[in-house]
């Protein structure tokens, strides 16, 4: 078979792997695209257009990057091997039983990564080019010293005592043979400077490059240098000017013929220990609830007084400082609790006005029920392209990091925050997962997600943690139920057990004669809202209590309210009843309310009671205002008429403000919102269940990437299809781990099968076409996957993909 | 979900609903260890602190207990750190303790190491240690026994103070038959809770039988007493109790106050005659030591001026009895009443006392008048300082306070009008034709007014602010009060006592207060108004042209 791609730009698969899916049953067709699903979503035409997918590098990749440890060394291992490989000999080079071998091989033929046939294992061919350096390991020393003039040749097998006589393929197959030699690489090892021994020890268990500043020519000719030293003796051999490598074989048999310094096949254990259940759930559903308290408080206070931004971006420390006053938190606490409300749209940072404030979408958030807004949060998270916890931490220069400051979206931590809390919620009811052995766990589950990152993984997973404490995906260090149905996609579930926990829902007040409102559990939106009107909240929590006051209560009239509105609301949510003295307080302020009215143009007062008005005038306590009376009704002052009435009010006169035509003005506390930088997120009405819908105009929004791609003529949705069909090259040109681009493409496409019913459909349409040809396969020449080097040769045999499966 | 009476609040506060059919037996396991703070008609306020804590551990109570008690009655999930705070804070109490080394004398010995060596290097504790004995012991000079429990207080480990008493000089105080004589079973309690533990605090509301808790424990004490109280006029009333109830003579009983100065087995003293000063000094103050007294009755303690802590600190070895209506201070000085005099020892619910009948419950009324518009032009010219007094005594209000007083009078009920000014008050007796009492007045005169109103002779008495304090008015079941800056919160339960004695027949009590609309008068009526709310009393505002005798 011919290796791919061919000439007329399409891929074919190698023989082999596609005899393998001609002869698997549905049952093995359907395992295939479940483990492999963008193969199902990449719409395969018939079974040679499926193999030459499957082993196509950018699928190849995409399963590499989301493949656990032991999967990822077996994988390189079978690339570093010299073909054609056994499993007991894999077994051997891995250091494990054949039998714990083949619990990891399995999966790794049902995902199409290997190919059995007999007892030889041929990996995926796509692999070859993700795979850089299998097992930390250099090129063959055939394929390095083939380069090398036999002359060359001829000094090395000099220094290493073999006959440098013959043609130059005989000389390059005894260097290779000798170079293998463990007791001949000791023996001369032996008599090597100790500066050599490092080197080597380091070329050979490390890294196999060694970069020379001075060029490797220079450094061949002098045996004193360690680097000369090897390279004389084929040890390391140059590949480019500043480059030498160490030979496979000179590491493997350095390495004791092991590939991997230690390789388990079985995942770390995870450490967790027994913690009650209903402990957990009540702590957690109370951190929870006291999470949106602190929003609330948050978002009120910058709604009347928003919060200062740096120079450069970001609430600076002074700010957060107030928030953790405000909010009675540690700053590190407050900060990362800013920078959440921002992740999920609530406040925003506003750089014009250099301020930052609630958002439109605070409002329509505040009217919801503590448990939807619970669970907005909560969603808002798990899907957030950052690590809250970045905001309050130190930076590499040990500045801390502002919360709301515009950073580089970090979509990897959507991945790494899942790992995380996968874990913890797996770990299942009562269990406390250790945070040390969680982190184990994680990076033994995705390592490609937490190499890169900067943070220490330990950190990150430490981060994941307190961000699921604070709101209540768990406690005492064990997933909360409606954590675990949160982070298991099953929102509506996890709402209905918070609510179990959460203090009732109540729509009605105990009002006393103290002037207090006692709500003995949670308050729907609307009363909740209109006693933060009318009265001030003295003690929040399970219960929440308000007191009236004449202030508090002119707060209301200010608001349009009436003497009759208020009393209407009060009977009617007070089944208790309205004590006679609050209905009297109520009564009398309305009778009282506007009887002194304020202008607001030239600063008036006036009044209908002439005698007030002089008594208005003449009081001490408003000589600063500098009244003068102009008829006997009104008077005016030079003051703003907003001082102007809050003397009056101070005073005790209850003044009300008035437009030019005499009517009253009706004023509430400015509040101030800022432009949310999202666009509104449609599942705040809709009940939000599955994961947020990135629409294509939100992905180019946020890529930001699609103009610099476009060809003339193509248009945005064409553009965005072709970008979403390839996730390799989506991720390498965002910079997303291909299984984020692989979210993004399952999320992007409608047709996209989704349902077992669907692949079942799909796994029969291809079982059932002819295969008429290899189908055109979305490579973008020059733009997109790289090209492809290396094919696998043919072999001779039955393959099966599948354990057990038999040619057919 | 249980569905229990209690929400505790993550501030530490505990809202009981009173409705619920289990309020009465979770009230009954929270509140030794919680500070009622208000107890209005249907939630009451309870609040966690760590004195309240102290308390309940000096009472013998553990934290598992009150961790216990919060689970059960709680409706909704508890804090875990509130509960954390609650454990923490009872395992304060008692890791140091007071006691009596055979050899080395007075010593503090702890339990645990780590917090002796915190403590002995506390610089407000420090100078009042003498050597260190060993590890857990350290002696303690005799004469800094109680600035050491107030200052290990202040650090936050309060020591248990188990170094004993003196006995004091042998005096039997013999009481008399059950017709002059006998303790109601919560007050028989109350004596045997402080005989047990020889010093602390027995909290009963005005007009419980706070004086006669007084001599059952003298009765128990059989030594020479001193009796501290605020004023004269109770010094008077003590003596005259301790006559009644008793076997003692005359002579045996002395008063120490500003007209008397005699020293007797039984010695009842006013604060005022101990706390004047001539000078820096303070000469009467003597007396604590003049005699080998065997038990110092404190009555009010929460009026106890500062100068008598600081020699209450000097004579810790002396058995003390605190007597009041509420642990709550004004000037926030309740950790010296638990360090100097002692934790509570006895705590009857209010509610409970008024249930059983012996507290007459009372109607509150607040009555507006509305003033002439003179009236208003005068107190919006008025200075500053001047203001309160133009709104409280304004004219205006006189006609209601007469129509009040008469309605009560019609309908036989004794009636005591309270104000702060004389001017007010003169001119009030004149248009009622009613006696006026004031600071003034002689003592023989003011005894020979209370006595022909308690026979029933005076339907009207109008008193000024001396009224307040410990005078016993058992026949004042209506009470007008026309002025009256303090809005404290005592004031407010002195006032309300004066109404509150259990009347023979079972009336209910009425207590007005006439204040100015729009004045800052009306200011002070609404602290008051949330402070009588906040008690659980009804409490109704009505304008003075519509009032109504409430009923």
């Amino acid at each position: 078979m011919a290796p791919f791609p061919s000439s007329t730009g399409r891929i074919e698969a190698p023989g082999h792997w596609l005899e393998a899916l001609v002869a698997a049953s549905s049952d093995e067709l359907g395992s295939l695209l479940r483990a492999r699903p963008d193969l199902a979503f990449s719409g395969p035409k018939d079974l040679a257009h499926l193999a030459a997918m499957m082993v196509s590098p950018a699928s190849a990749a995409m399963y590499f990057e989301g493949a656990n440890r032991a999967a990822r060394q077996v994988l390189e291992a079978l690339c570093a091997l010299p073909v054609p490989v056994t499993a007991t000999f894999l077994a051997g080079a891995l250091g494990c039983s054949p039998e714990a071998l083949s619990s990891l091989l399995q999966p790794l033929a049902t995902a199409g990564m290997v190919l059995r046939r007999g007892d030889e294992l041929t990996v995926n061919p796509g692999l070859a080019h993700t795979v850089d350096w299998p097992c930390h390991l250099g090129p063959p020393a055939a394929k390095l010293l083939g380069q090398r003039t036999s002359g060359e040749l001829a000094r090395i097998a000099g220094r290493l005592g073999v006959p440098a006589n013959g043609n130059k393929d005989g000389l390059l197959r005894r260097l290779t043979s000798a170079l293998s030699d463990r007791e001949l690489l000791s023996s001369l090892l032996a008599g090597a400077p100790a500066t050599v021994l490092e080197l080597v020890e380091s070329a050979a268990h490390i890294w196999p490059n060694y970069h020379v500043s001075y060029g490797v020519a220079a450094a061949s000719g002098r045996d004193e240098h360690p680097v000369g030293w090897c390279l004389q003796r084929g040890l390391l051999v140059g590949t480019d000017y500043s480059t030498a490598v160490m030979p496979r074989e000179v590491a493997m048999a350095l390495r004791g013929g092991r590939l991997f310094p230690s390789f388990s096949p079985y995942p770390p254990e995870l450490v967790t220990s027994p913690v009650d259940q209903g402990d957990v759930d009540g702590d957690a559903a109370h951190t929870a609830l006291d999470l949106l308290k602190s929003v609330r408080v948050l978002c009120e206070a910058w709604g009347s007084a928003p919060a200062k931004l740096l120079q450069a971006g970001g609430v600076g420390a002074r700010e957060v400082r107030r928030a953790a006053k405000l909010l009675a938190r540690d700053e590190e606490v407050a900060a990362r609790l800013i920078e959440l409300a921002g992740m999920a749209g609530l406040v925003a940072a506003d750089e014009t006005l250099a301020q930052a404030a609630p958002t439109a979408e605070y409002d329509t958030w505040k009217g919801l029920s503590s448990v939807e807004q619970w669970a907005e949060l909560a969603s808002a998270w798990l899907m957030a392209p950052g690590h809250p916890s970045v905001a309050g931490s130190r930076d590499e220069d040990d500045k801390l990091v502002p919360p709301l400051e515009e950073r580089e979206l970090s979509a990897s931590a959507v991945v790494e925050r899942a790992l995380v809390v996968d874990v913890l919620a797996g770990a299942g009811p009562g269990r406390r997962v250790d945070v040390q052995s969680a982190a184990a766990m994680v990076g033994w589950l995705r390592p490609s997600t937490w190499e890169s990152e900067e943070a220490s993984s330990e950190e990150v997973v430490q981060w994941v943690f307190e961000e699921a404490a604070m709101l209540g995906l768990c406690a005492r260090g064990a997933s909360s139920s409606f954590g675990r149905a949160i982070a298991g996609g099953d929102t509506e579930g996890a709402k209905k057990l918070l609510a179990e926990l959460a203090p009732a829902v109540v729509d009605t007040v105990i009002l006393q004669a103290d002037f207090t409102a006692t709500a003995t559990g949670e308050p729907v939106p609307a009363l909740r809202s209109e006693l933060d009107l009318l009265a001030d909240v003295e003690s929040s929590g399970n219960a929440t209590v308000w007191r009236f006051s004449e202030a508090s209560l002119r707060r209301g009239f200010e608001a349009g309210r009436r003497a009759a509105d208020i009393q209407e609301f009060l009977a009617s949510r007070a089944p208790s009843g309205v004590p006679q003295a609050l209905s009297y307080l109520v009564d009398d302020l309305g009778r009282r309310y506007g009887r002194v009215r304020v202008g607001k143009a030239s600063s008036y007062v006036r009044s209908e009671d002439p005698s007030l008005l002089s008594e208005v005038l003449r009081d001490r306590r408003l000589a600063n205002l500098r009244l003068r009376s102009l008829v006997p009704t009104v008077m005016v002052s030079e003051r703003p008429s907003e001082e102007v009435r809050d003397a009056l009010a101070k005073a005790g006169y209850l003044p009300a403000s008035e437009t030019a035509e005499g009517t009253l003005v009706l004023t509430r506390p400015a509040v101030v919102r800022a432009r949310s930088p999202l666009a509104p997120r449609s599942e705040l009405e809709g009940g939000g269940e599955g994961p947020p819908d990135y629409g294509p105009d939100q992905l180019s929004e946020l890529l930001g990437l699609l103009d610099d791609l476009k060809d003339p003529g193509e248009t945005d949705e064409e553009l965005l299809e072709e970008v979403l069909g390839d996730p390799d090259l989506l991720g390498s040109l965002t910079g997303l781990p291909a299984d984020l681009a692989r979210l993004l493409v399952m999320m992007s496409r409608d047709d996209a099968p989704s349902s077992d019913q669907d692949l079942d459909a799909l796994v029969e349409k291809l079982r059932s076409t002819p295969l008429a040809s290899a189908a055109p396969f979305p490579a973008r020449a020059g733009k997109g996957a790289p090209g492809l080097a290396m094919g696998a040769g043919g072999h001779p045999g039955h393959p099966s993909l599948f354990d057990g499966g038999t040619p057919r | 979900m249980s569905d229990g009476p209690l929400i505790v609040q993550s501030d530490q506060t505990l809202l009981l609903e009173t409705a619920h059919p289990e309020a009465e037996r979770c009230r009954a396991e929270i509140a030794p260890f919680t500070e009622l703070e208000r107890s209005p008609e249907h939630v009451h306020t309870y609040r966690l602190t760590p004195l309240a804590l102290w308390n309940a551990r000096a009472a013998g109570q553990d934290a598992e207990r009150v961790v216990d008690a919060l689970l059960r009655w709680s409706r909704y999930p508890v804090p875990q750190a509130l509960l954390v705070d609650v454990a923490e804070t009872m395992a304060r109490y008692g890791r140091l303790s007071l006691e009596v080394h055979p050899v080395h004398g007075l010593v503090m010995r702890t339990t645990d190491r780590a917090v002796l060596e915190e403590v002995v290097r506390a610089k407000a504790v420090a100078p009042l240690l003498g050597p260190r004995i060993d590890a857990e012991t350290v002696s303690v000079p005799g004469s800094e026994r109680g600035r050491l429990k107030q200052a290990l207080l202040k650090v936050g480990w309060p020591a248990e103070d188990r170094a004993g008493y003196v006995d004091g000089a042998s005096y039997p105080v013999l009481v008399r038959g059950p017709e002059a004589f006998s303790l109601r079973t919560y007050q028989k309690e109350a004596v045997e809770a402080f005989g047990a533990a020889g010093s602390g605090v027995v909290v009963l509301p005005c007009g419980a039988g706070k004086t006669l808790v007084g001599i059952g424990a003298m009765a128990a004490a059989g030594a020479h007493a001193l009796v501290l109280v605020t004023n004269t006029v109770a010094a008077r009333q003590w003596r005259a109790e301790l006559l009644a109830r008793t076997y003692l003579a005359e002579a045996e009983v002395g008063e120490y106050s500003g007209e008397k100065k005699e020293i007797r087995p039984v010695t009842v003293a006013t604060y005022q005659i101990l706390t004047a000063r001539r000078g820096s000094l303070y000469p009467h103050m003597e007396l604590l030591s003049a005699e080998d007294w065997g038990l110092i009755v404190y009555d009010e303690v929460h009026l106890l001026p500062a100068p008598v802590f600081r020699m209450t600190a000097d004579i810790q070895s002396r058995r003390r009895l605190g007597l009041t209506a509420t642990l709550v201070r004004e000037d926030g000085r309740e950790g010296d009443v638990f360090s100097l005099i002692g934790p509570k020892r006895y705590d009857a619910p209010w509610r409970d006392i008024e249930a059983q009948g012996w507290i007459a419950p009372a109607l509150c009324t607040e009555v507006r008048v509305t003033l002439g518009d003179e009236e208003r032009m005068a107190y919006a010219l008025a200075e500053n300082e001047e203001r309160y007094r133009v709104g409280a005594t304004a004219r205006s209000k006189l006609a209601v306070v007469e129509r009040l007083c008469a309605e009560a009078v019609v309908r036989g009920e004794p009636v005591l009008v309270i104000g702060q000014y004389l001017d007010q008050l003169d001119e009030i007796g004149r248009r009622l034709g009613a006696p006026v009492l004031t600071g003034k007045t002689p003592t023989r005169e003011r005894e020979r007014l209370f006595g022909a109103f308690r026979r029933g002779e005076i339907p009207v008495l109008v008193v000024s602010k001396v009224a307040n304090f410990s005078v016993d008015l058992p026949e004042a079941s209506v009470a007008v009060q026309v002025s009256g800056t303090f809005g404290s919160r005592q004031e407010e339960a002195q006032r309300l006592g004066r109404v509150l004695r259990p009347k023979a027949d079972g009336r209910q009590a009425r207590f007005f207060a006439v204040v100015s609309r729009d004045t800052n008068d009306q200011e002070f009526a609404a602290r008051r108004q949330r402070f009588l709310a906040e008690q659980g009393y009804s409490y109704r505002i009505a304008d003075a042209e519509a009032v109504a005798w409430p009923a």
